[in-house]
């Protein structure tokens, strides 16, 4: 199982609307996909229309309870299914700072499911903390929207620091352009400058649209009710970046 | 958010009472079509139904000759929507499931794709990674046709998630031409973590119809179908259908060769009815072979006849002299006429897999080298076909056949005659053992390939006699033998078949180069191979002494005598010393 995190420190820079249609579209062309929401705000539950909720909390997961196969909830999308979010999950660093190993617990919850799944999404909250540091140990590599802004692309870099500094090099960091309005200049020349800098961005770019917003409307994936727009054209394109990458 | 077992229905202690257990899929086999929005509505309770759509569907169901994947607990789907509808991306969906239907890995392919003929002709990808190491290098093909009728649909909770599917399904099969109806079923399919809901419906539905559970898997249903009906699938090939209550298979090529014989028959009679199966072991690969379905049915057509001919020499004074002249001439001949073809596909199959190792423009470097090969096989197999298809064939096929299911009053002429089958080949194992440890003792570092060899055919005379009468012993006894025997047998056919496999390479590429068929890009690239080979022979070269040691040591030649020959006086080596 390819286990992937949709990831960025910063907020609202199209994290999740990446795990959802990145999901989306590796189970439309065969695989078998969990998605897992361990953002407390549920969006990703929300686009599923599964209800925010797990059995025994975030307590429950972290001190591993019940088994995670036990949480899963099927979507209404042929082999992709989700471990929805918890409103406890807010307190995950705290429920991991309790635990033995904490960084590496993660992983340990999500190893029995490996046969299960070709693939897991896990959709994270944004910032730095021991929930994401799990994250860093569990995925094989985190996928990194980054809006064209100067700030975006400060956060990155603070990310790749983090990734040398606690010596994570078998984990990759997958960037790519996310909201990208080419109208504006500053997008158009962070989006050409920043290749030079970091060479492992991929070249998909996800264009600035109305319809992903729609997302919140539809409760659905791009590719069930817009399926012939750019936007999905460009997860899919962006998957086959992905898969490629990660072998 | 209302969850539904909050409504009308009480959950899954309800669902367990009536023996719907979810989360498996609830089935129904009423005894007519009904409509299925009416089913919907009066078993929805608090969800909500979408309307009943229909379509029409061209089920084909793919497994190999030998269903590896009915044996695997799967099967193969190839659906084709048939009223214009389309998949998402694609036009056939293939989708592999396992025995409780759940979906393990699936494919769109395009519109004009042919189907797959074997698991490598698919693109990278789950479907293709689950496939291959069950179907290997056999050829997919189609076992039964589905003609489907299904009205589906799906109820809803009040933030529009599906909770539970509910089908209609009606139609009829084709297997090997002849169509029979499938009855009516209602499928009641849950979602993960929505057992409940599925439990809930499936049981409102047993109450408010009174229709009972159908517990017949759909795959066991249309294999007993295809054996009412007498249906042999698959080109006319005499593999016939087996229910996946038959228990596991063998390998076909131990499985056709079991002796139908005890312990205690004599020698003789044994012998006969250990050939008879043989013969039809070869027969029924032949129609394959002629058809080039895949390597395997000239594989094993090719082992019947070896081993037909090892029985022969074996054990050939179990048998009327007159006879043996004939058969053994026969076999040679067989085995000569199959030879070329057998290797051309024994090369094929190796590019297939050096291919798939390399990076695609690697890979398109060899493309030439497989249309040769390709060219070369078609004129071999159309050889091949002509003897086959000749009268000599079917006059010598004739005459065994006459000969072993002849009443002969001679049997018992001699005391060999009478011996135990399983005294007998049990002898002709330890000597033939004791033999071969003599010839491996004197193999070193530096002995010239002829001598390993020459040791491979006597391993395999060895195998073929152990494997005459394994049955007829216990498992625990033998599998170890066996497990040691098939260590040193594979790295010695390693070593010869990439001496052959190097030497071939080289003169393919010469005829190649001499017929301007290949680039220097694609010669290189042979050559790359070549080298890459002959490396891997040098090392398993390097690997003898290490599995001949436990083949050869005492205590295997002590358990040797013990299974094979337990009353033999034979001298077992001492300490320190090998068996020969």
């Amino acid at each position: 199982m390819k286990i992937l995190a949709s990831y960025n420190i910063k907020g609202g820079v199209g994290k999740t609307a990446t795990a959802v249609n990145l999901a989306y579209v590796a189970a439309a062309q065969g695989a078998r996909v969990l998605v897992v929401d361990l953002d407390p705000q549920g969006a990703a539950s929300f686009y599923f229309r599964v209800k925010p909720k797990v059995k025994g909390g975030g307590k429950g997961l972290v001190k591993g309870k019940h088994d995670l196969e036990d949480l899963v909830k099927g979507t209404d999308h042929d082999r992709l299914d989700l471990i929805p979010a918890d409103f406890s999950f807010r307190n995950l660093d705290l429920l991991l700072d309790a635990e033995k190993k904490s960084e590496k617990r993660l992983r340990k919850l999500l190893r029995p499911l490996a046969a299960d799944y070709d693939i897991c999404i896990l959709d994270c909250p944004p910032s730095v903390s021991l929930v994401s540091e799990a994250v860093f140990h569990a995925a094989d590599a985190l996928l990194v929207p980054l809006i064209p802004t100067t700030l975006s692309v400060r956060t990155y870099e603070q990310l790749v620091a983090f990734r040398k500094d606690e010596k994570l090099k078998s984990l990759k960091l997958l960037p790519f352009f996310s909201m990208v309005d080419r109208r504006k200049a500053m997008h158009r020349e962070i989006v050409e400058g920043f290749p030079d800098r970091h060479p492992e961005v991929l070249s998909t770019q996800i264009p600035y649209a109305s319809v992903v917003e729609r997302m919140g409307v539809e409760r659905a994936p791009l590719g069930t009710f817009a399926p012939r727009t750019a936007a999905a054209a460009a997860y899919e394109t962006l998957w086959a970046d992905i898969d490629t990458r990660t072998g | 958010m209302t969850d539904e077992k909050t409504s009308d229905f009480s959950g899954p202690k309800t669902a367990d009472r009536a023996g719907l257990t979810p989360p498996v899929t609830v089935e129904f086999a009423p005894d007519r079509p009904m409509d299925l929005n009416q089913i919907a509505d009066r078993t929805r309770g608090a969800l909500r139904h979408d309307p009943a759509t229909r379509s029409r569907k061209l089920v084909r169901l793919l497994d190999t000759p030998d269903q590896r994947l009915d044996r695997a607990g799967l099967r193969l789907e190839v659906k084709s929507p048939l009223n214009g509808a389309r998949s998402k991306t694609g036009a056939l969906h293939l989708e592999l499931r396992d025995r409780s239907g759940q979906d393990r890995a699936s494919l769109d392919l395009p519109a004009k794709a042919p189907l797959p003929r074997f698991a490598d002709d698919l693109p990278d990808g789950p479907l293709l990674e689950l496939l291959h190491p069950i179907v290997e290098m056999r050829a997919l093909l189609i076992w039964a046709t589905l003609h489907l009728e299904e009205a589906r649909t799906a109820l809803r909770d009040r933030d529009g998630k599906i909770r539970v599917r509910l089908y209609q399904v009606s139609g009829e099969t084709e297997i090997n031409g002849v169509r029979s109806p499938i009855p009516v079923r209602i499928r009641v399919e849950p979602l993960k973590g929505y057992a409940t809901n599925a439990g809930a419906v499936a049981e409102r539905i047993a109450r408010e119809f009174g229709w009972v559970v159908c517990h017949e898997d759909l795959m066991v249903g249309l294999r007993r179908i295809g054996m009412a009906a007498e249906a042999v699938p698959l080109i006319g090939i005499t593999t016939k259908p087996r229910l996946a209550s038959d228990g596991p298979l063998e390998a076909l090529d131990t499985a056709d060769t079991e002796p139908k014989v005890k312990s205690e028959t004599p020698a003789g009679p044994a012998m006969r009815t250990l050939l008879g199966q043989l013969l039809e072991t070869i027969e029924s690969r032949r129609a394959g072979v002629i058809a080039d379905v895949d390597s395997e049915f000239l594989h094993e057509f090719r082992v019947a006849v070896r081993r037909s001919r090892a029985a022969i020499q074996q054990l050939g004074d179990t048998l009327p002299e007159a006879a043996l002249d004939r058969m053994r001439e026969g076999y040679r001949w067989l085995g000569a006429a199959t030879g070329p073809t057998r290797d051309l596909d024994v090369h094929m199959l190796a590019l297939k897999a050096h291919s798939r190792s390399l990076s695609p423009k690697q890979a398109s470097a060899l493309v030439p080298l497989g249309s040769h090969l390709a060219d070369c096989k078609t004129r071999a197999h159309k050889a091949l076909i002509r003897d086959l298809k000749s009268e000599r064939y079917e006059t010598f096929i004739s005459r065994c056949r006459t000969f072993l299911e002849a009443e002969a009053p001679g049997w018992s002429e001699t005391e060999i005659k009478r011996r135990p089958i399983s005294t007998v080949v049990g002898k002709r194992v330890v000597k033939i053992y004791r033999k071969t440890v003599r010839q491996g003792a004197r193999i070193g570092p530096e002995t010239e390939a002829e001598a390993l060899h020459d040791l491979r055919k006597q391993l395999k005379k060895l195998r073929y006699l152990i494997e005459f009468i394994k049955n007829l012993l216990p498992k625990t006894d033998t599998r170890p033998l066996l497990q040691k025997l098939k260590m040193l047998q594979q790295v010695l056919g390693d070593v010869q078949d990439l001496e052959i496999q190097t030497e071939a390479l080289h003169r393919f590429g010469r005829e190649m180069a001499e017929a301007g068929k290949a680039d220097p890009d694609t010669l290189m690239a042979i050559g790359a191979w070549a080298e890459d080979l002959d490396r891997k022979r040098a090392e398993a070269r390097a690997r003898f002494a290490e599995v001949f040691a436990p083949f050869a040591e005492r205590a295997t030649a002590q358990a040797f005598r013990a299974t094979f020959a337990p009353k033999s006086r034979s001298h077992a080596p001492q300490d320190g010393e090998t068996a020969g």
